[in-house]
């Protein structure tokens, strides 16, 4: 009869190594003798217990050596002893935690200040935003019509609260001087959609009829820089420059921020400010008198975005079967995702690619804790001889690793700290978004985590060492098989860095390049060198028109000034977006309508933006004021709507009037870099509110001689902003610089560590292969050859990681296809040139250890050993 | 000055000067687990015997492989005199412990 096969398993697993046979060898005697005595069943169940026995006993032992392994002050001592004279190695290793806890403390703030870390609203998950388009461009975020927003409002259970919002701007005087307001019109259930109440005052329940003044809500902050904070101001009269007067009916609470961090959309006349404003005013949504515009809503319970599409598909359907709405789509986006853009799906691959940086530097600290282990195998088996526990050297071991780990640490929060405040420098307009980025309690802990994690995987590196061979002096042959299998492990620790190196560089120049594809796409504009002043002038059009040619003059006179012109919508920020209809009237194509987007502009619009002209001319400033004003098209609405022709003298029907084509200027990318550029036309056109546009030799330097000049030609001017245009440019690509950005930054810091890891891994190699390389050079090999020898063995050790490194960079170029613009997704070229790369930097850096090997004095080597 | 003996080092050796004198580990466990009244793990008894052993309280050797082993060999354990030694001072040393212990005069609460 046989002792239970899976107890006896256990137990002999159990079992001190030194007696598995005799306790298996006493326990299966004693199983038959028992069994013979009480039954077969007593006798398994005892011998179950006596397994209990010793998996509880063993549990015991570890908890009491773990208890015992506690850290003294006197191992830290030693320990700081010990590093303090290894400053190479101490520098190395804290410099390479630093960096890699570093990279995660800046992905990981990031990920926590913007994925995790909800938007400041009440339940910010259940807000979403609706937008309307037509079927033909479903994925425009357009304005809801009135008919949909009141079925909306009054029919779609999926939603508690909805409200229409619309952007708007007073003029306020103050003395001489303007001053602009910017805000939001809104129906009245914008309070209960976004969970909030206003500081003082309420929302009435009636709005006044029309004709009254309408009810506005006022921004703490203009109650208590403009009011006093007077509380006396609740349903007194508040008049704007232009008559409009409203009633007040309360003030905003304080710090609000809506439309958060970005709009919700740009174009069709919506130009949404993000972040504070300054009013609200109360717009009525009586049924049937619903205004339509972006709408906004707070989720039902139970409800999700899908849902709420699902519902909003059967409004358009109820509409197109009443006639009053055809072509038409809406759609229903999460707030969240509509404030962080792409960056939801960006952060955590950057995240993941942060974590390949942490690994490379916690194998680079592995391979230079094992070379260490080793090299300093001598003084731990001195200190064993002299009556030290193998505990005590664990001891120190975790004290040295604790060390480097507390001051890797600190450098990697001062390296975040530093990473967070480039990421702000890198997009100042994105600050509400990128402000939320800090460095707080949960980074902290996340970076202590993982250095307490990787602290204690490294401090087991010299046990795991030690604890393969004998504890006593170690003899020459223990250490030289301790030698080989610390070079084996090295070997690893470098293929894996290589590996993760090439997947990091390869997926760096894939979004570098799409990047530069990116910025230096043609626009059909030079950006560079161009300041837009983005100014009102609130006064009646027929006075501004003087104003502005007195403005113009003024500024062409300015030093360096070399162009002055005029907008209405600045390019890539979508300000306004004009569709017009363009009514062929002459040649084949007669009677044709076509329908295509506009710019209105004025003075040297298209010398500031370097437009080249193809045919024909431009504007003058007699066009400006004809009735019959002439206008201009690119080259694309010339081949599409003239083809073979030459249409300058040509002409069309536009707003009711025949219009002379009068030239034919390059197509331009006016809204998004990576569109291509669209059949346009440009037409005349100035007012108060056309953006201003310098080109001169150096903006930045000129921008307040242009502030001076703007103020002096009329005091109620009112200067908004004044920018260089290339800051949209990179606005305009914001995701696409950070991933690049950040990813170049992970693949350097990848490259550098790895090769920092592969030169260790290399003199460590060379170092215990010293007594051979001085046989050889005995026995008449040349150094070339001792050379040739390490770094082959160097290109064959890096040659498989690299080989895996491709392999992943297929991965890596996969996760980022939807960043890419302009090229495959699979790049081969990135993962080769990053193969290559990595490859010739590791046959140099192999070179130097290689050659202090081969230098060896063949005598003084083989007396040594 | 002999090493001190922890408990179940002293019990063990107590144990082992009343079985034979070619004890194995099986009758040292049976004898150590009739002696304290529980289930005691054959690793603990092997653990402390190797520490014994390693002071040159008892010493140890092989016997010849038997079927009922599984043609495993059985290990026997012998008393050295060393251990005697040791046995009888920690003894004297514990009864002397308590001789004073029970001299002092207990403070009532």
């Amino acid at each position: 009869m046989n002792a239970p096969r899976w107890s006896r398993a256990l137990l002999r697993r159990l079992s001190p190594q030194a007696h598995r046979d005799d306790i298996d060898g006493d326990l299966s005697e004693w199983f038959e003798r028992t069994a013979a005595s009480l039954g077969p069943r007593r006798a398994r169940r005892q011998y179950r217990r006596i397994v209990i026995a010793t998996a509880l006993d063993r549990l015991k032992a570890g908890v009491r050596s773990a208890l015992r392994w506690r850290l003294g002050l006197s191992d830290v001592r030693v320990a700081a002893r010990r590093l303090a004279a290894a400053p190479g190695f101490f520098i190395t290793a804290v410099i390479t935690m630093g960096l890699g806890l570093g990279v995660n403390a800046l992905l990981f703030s990031a990920v926590n200040g913007l994925l995790l870390r909800p938007l400041p609203f009440h339940d910010a998950d259940g807000l979403v935003w609706i937008f309307g388009a037509s079927t033909k461009t479903p994925d425009t975020r357009d304005t809801t019509t009135g008919a949909e927003g009141d079925l909306i409002a009054r029919h779609v259970t999926e939603f508690t609260a909805t409200a229409a919002i619309g952007d708007a701007g007073l003029v306020r005087g103050v003395g001489a001087r303007h001053h602009r307001w910017h805000g939001i019109w809104t129906t009245t259930g914008l309070f209960q959609v976004l969970g909030i109440a206003p500081a003082i005052g309420a929302v009435p329940p009636v709005l006044p009829a029309d004709g009254q003044p309408r009810v506005i809500f006022i921004s703490h902050e203009r109650w208590t820089s403009e009011f006093g904070s007077d509380d006396s101001i609740l349903g007194q009269p508040l008049q704007f420059e232009d008559n409009k007067r409203f009633v007040i009916a309360g003030v905003l609470p304080a710090g609000l921020e809506f439309p958060f961090a970005r709009a919700p959309h740009k174009g069709h006349g919506a130009g949404f400010q993000s972040g504070d404003q300054d009013f609200w005013i109360l717009a009525p949504d009586r049924p049937g008198e619903h205004p339509g515009g972006v709408m906004t809503a707070r989720l039902a319970a139970g409800s999700s975005v899908t849902k709420a599409t699902s519902a909003l598909a059967g409004v358009n359907r109820a509409l197109e079967l009443d006639g009053r709405g055809r072509d038409r789509v809406l759609t229903a986006v999460s707030m969240r995702d509509q404030v962080l853009g792409p960056l939801v799906s960006v952060l955590p691959r950057l995240q993941a690619f942060a974590l390949f940086v942490l690994l490379i530097a916690c194998g680079n600290l592995g391979s230079l804790m094992l070379a260490r282990a080793s090299a300093t195998r001598v003084d731990s088996d001195v200190r064993v001889a002299l009556g030290a526990r193998t505990s005590h050297l664990v001891r120190l071991a975790f004290a040295e690793a604790g060390i480097i780990m507390t001051a890797g640490i600190a450098l990697s929060w001062l390296l975040a700290g530093a990473g967070i405040r480039w990421l702000a420098w890198l997009a100042p307009r994105h600050d509400a978004l990128l402000s939320r980025i800090t460095f707080d309690l949960p980074v902290l802990l996340m970076t202590g985590g993982i250095a307490l994690v990787a602290a204690i995987a490294i401090g087991f590196i010299p046990v795991l060492i030690r604890s393969r061979t004998s504890n006593r002096l170690s003899a020459e042959s223990s250490q030289r098989s301790t030698s080989a299998r610390v070079q084996r492990s090295l070997n690893g620790l470098v293929i894996a860095q290589m590996a993760l190196s090439v997947a990091l560089v390869s997926g760096a120049m894939l979004l570098a390049t799409s990047l530069h594809r990116v910025i230096s796409v043609d626009a059909g504009y030079d950006a560079s060198d161009v300041l837009v002043g983005e100014t009102i002038l609130y006064v009646p059009p027929r006075e501004a028109l003087p104003i502005l040619d007195t403005l113009v003059q003024r500024l062409r006179q300015l030093p360096g000034v070399n162009a002055v012109g005029f907008v209405h919508s600045t390019p890539l920020t979508g300000q306004w977006v004009i569709d017009d209809e363009m009514e062929l009237v002459e040649g084949d194509a007669r009677g044709r309508i076509v329908k295509l987007s506009g710019s209105l502009v004025a003075y040297d619009y298209f010398d500031v933006m370097r437009i080249p002209v193809l045919a024909g001319r431009v504007f003058t400033a007699p066009d400006l004021t004809r009735p019959d004003f002439p206008i201009v098209i690119n080259d694309l609405a010339a081949a599409r709507y003239f083809p073979g022709k030459n249409p300058v003298g040509a002409h069309v029907r536009m707003t009711g009037r025949v219009r002379e084509i009068v030239g034919v200027v390059k197509a331009t990318r006016d809204v998004r870099l990576e569109t291509e550029p669209q059949p346009q036309f440009y037409q005349p056109w100035l007012s108060g509110t056309s953006n201003l546009m310098v080109r001169a030799e150096n903006p930045k330097a000129q921008a307040a001689a242009m502030r001076q000049a703007i103020e002096s030609a009329d005091p109620r001017f009112i200067i908004q902003r004044l920018y260089p245009l290339t800051t949209i440019v990179e606005d305009t690509v914001l995701e696409r610089r950070i991933g690049s950005h950040l990813l170049t930054v992970f693949g350097v810091l990848a490259v550098g560590l790895a090769v920092v890891g592969l030169v260790g891994v290399i003199h460590f190699g060379a170092v215990q292969r010293r007594r051979e390389f001085a046989v050889r050079l005995a026995l008449g090999a040349t150094r070339r050859e001792v050379v040739r020898l390490v770094v082959a063995q160097a290109i064959r050790t890096t040659g498989i990681g690299i080989s895996l490194g491709c392999m992943l960079g297929i991965l890596v170029a996969g996760s980022l296809q939807h960043l890419v613009f302009g090229a495959q997704p699979l790049d081969w070229l990135s993962i080769a040139v990053a193969a290559a790369l990595l490859f010739c930097i590791s046959a140099a850096a192999a070179t130097r250890p290689a050659w202090t090997a081969a230098s060896v004095d063949p005598l003084a080597a083989l007396r040594r050993n | 000055m002999p090493p001190r003996l922890g408990d179940f080092e002293l019990l063990i050796l107590q144990l082992m000067t009343r079985l034979e004198s070619d004890s194995h580990g099986a009758v040292i466990r049976d004898a150590v687990e009739h002696s304290v009244g529980r289930l005691v793990s054959p690793g603990a008894i092997y653990n402390t015997l190797d520490r014994l052993e390693r002071r040159g309280l008892v010493r140890s050797r092989l016997g010849e492989p038997t079927a009922k082993r599984g043609g495993k060999r059985k290990r026997h354990y012998r008393l050295e005199p060393a251990g005697v030694t040791a046995l009888e001072e920690t003894r004297a040393s514990l009864l002397s412990l308590v001789t004073t212990l029970g001299a002092l005069p207990v403070a009532k609460p």
